[in-house]
């Protein structure tokens, strides 16, 4: 079975006192994770960026699981960061008003996590605002898009409409032909209808205060 | 502590996390802090954190993964707070 899953947290947002608070990140940090910041290359990050990396995968990964199982409870400290890999370099992604790719191949924050005896690969974007994941089983993601964009911060149901318009705005650009609508899945993740007829494209969708962002895997005509 | 003294309080405790202030006056045991309340989950261990001061309690994991709707919350902060009384 496969799906998809991704992330946004927008750092503006963050308590970053609360963050580095023992009592706030050990509520879904758990020890064998928190040895990663050990490693210089990951405590190169700031510790508030480490923890947010941690939840946004291991979100991420929980709306991968959704997915496939819908009676999955959202339980972070259950979900588990087994590895972080940070490149020696880093793609310069520096996310303007708009950012988007189709080649996850390198340059990004990578590593495994572990839902449910699953084993899953992530790909991350850490900067100064923003921490963004998407996950897949297959290491090499193939076939994924991924796309950010910062919006003037809105109410989130606004945020939820325009991440759906920045999705679909990017689907016309590659299939200018379509008529597609979405609608959300009874568990929540969503569903691109074409003409009425329900797409097996597997797609994902976040929004946190200025940030929204989609990612999709194409699956031939979709 | 009685479930509906514990939901007035739980009001106070997700006041600063939704926009949705209406619904928020008049939640039920049932209402969702996702989907219903339009909650960010990067808040839940926000509400967790606070509703451990408001209520001087410990919420663990476990306890924790459960409170998605406001009436498992209630169920949480009562067992905790029977606990400790």
């Amino acid at each position: 079975m496969i799906s998809i899953g991704n992330d946004i947290v927008a750092l503006s947002a963050i308590n970053r006192q609360r963050t580095n608070d023992i009592r706030f990140h050990s509520k879904f940090v758990t020890p064998t994770e928190l040895a990663l910041y050990q490693e210089p290359a990951i405590a190169a990050l700031p510790f508030e960026s480490f923890v947010w990396l941690l939840w946004s995968v291991k979100e991420s990964a929980y709306k991968y699981q959704k997915r496939l199982d819908s009676d999955l409870i959202f339980s972070p400290a259950k979900i588990i960061v087994q590895i972080i890999d940070i490149p020696q370099t880093l793609s310069s992604t520096i996310v303007n008003d708009i950012w988007e790719t189709e080649n996850l191949a390198g340059g990004f924050i990578g590593g495994n996590v572990y839902i449910n005896q699953t084993k899953l690969c992530f790909k991350s974007i850490i900067n100064d605002d923003l921490i963004a994941t998407v996950v897949d089983q297959n290491p090499l993601f193939q076939n994924i898009h991924w796309g950010i964009q910062r919006i003037i911060h809105q109410d989130t149901e606004n945020q939820s409409d325009l991440v759906r318009m920045f999705l679909l705005n990017n689907l016309y650009s590659i299939y200018p032909n379509s008529n597609f609508s979405l609608q959300k899945s009874s568990v929540g993740y969503p569903i691109l209808f074409d003409n009425d007829i329900e797409t097996e494209m597997l797609i994902s969708l976040a929004h946190h205060h200025q940030y929204i962002s989609y990612t999709f895997k194409l699956n031939g005509e979709y | 502590m009685s479930r509906a003294e514990i939901l007035e309080e739980l009001k106070k405790v997700l006041t600063p996390y939704t926009e949705n202030k209406e619904m928020l006056a008049g939640i039920t045991e049932e209402t969702d802090l996702i989907k219903d309340l339009k909650i960010n989950s990067a808040n839940l261990v926000d509400i967790i954190i606070d509703a451990e001061s408001q209520y001087n309690i410990e919420i663990d994991f476990d306890s924790a993964e459960k409170m998605f709707s406001v009436g498992n919350c209630i169920d949480v902060i009562a067992d905790k707070v029977n606990h400790s009384a």
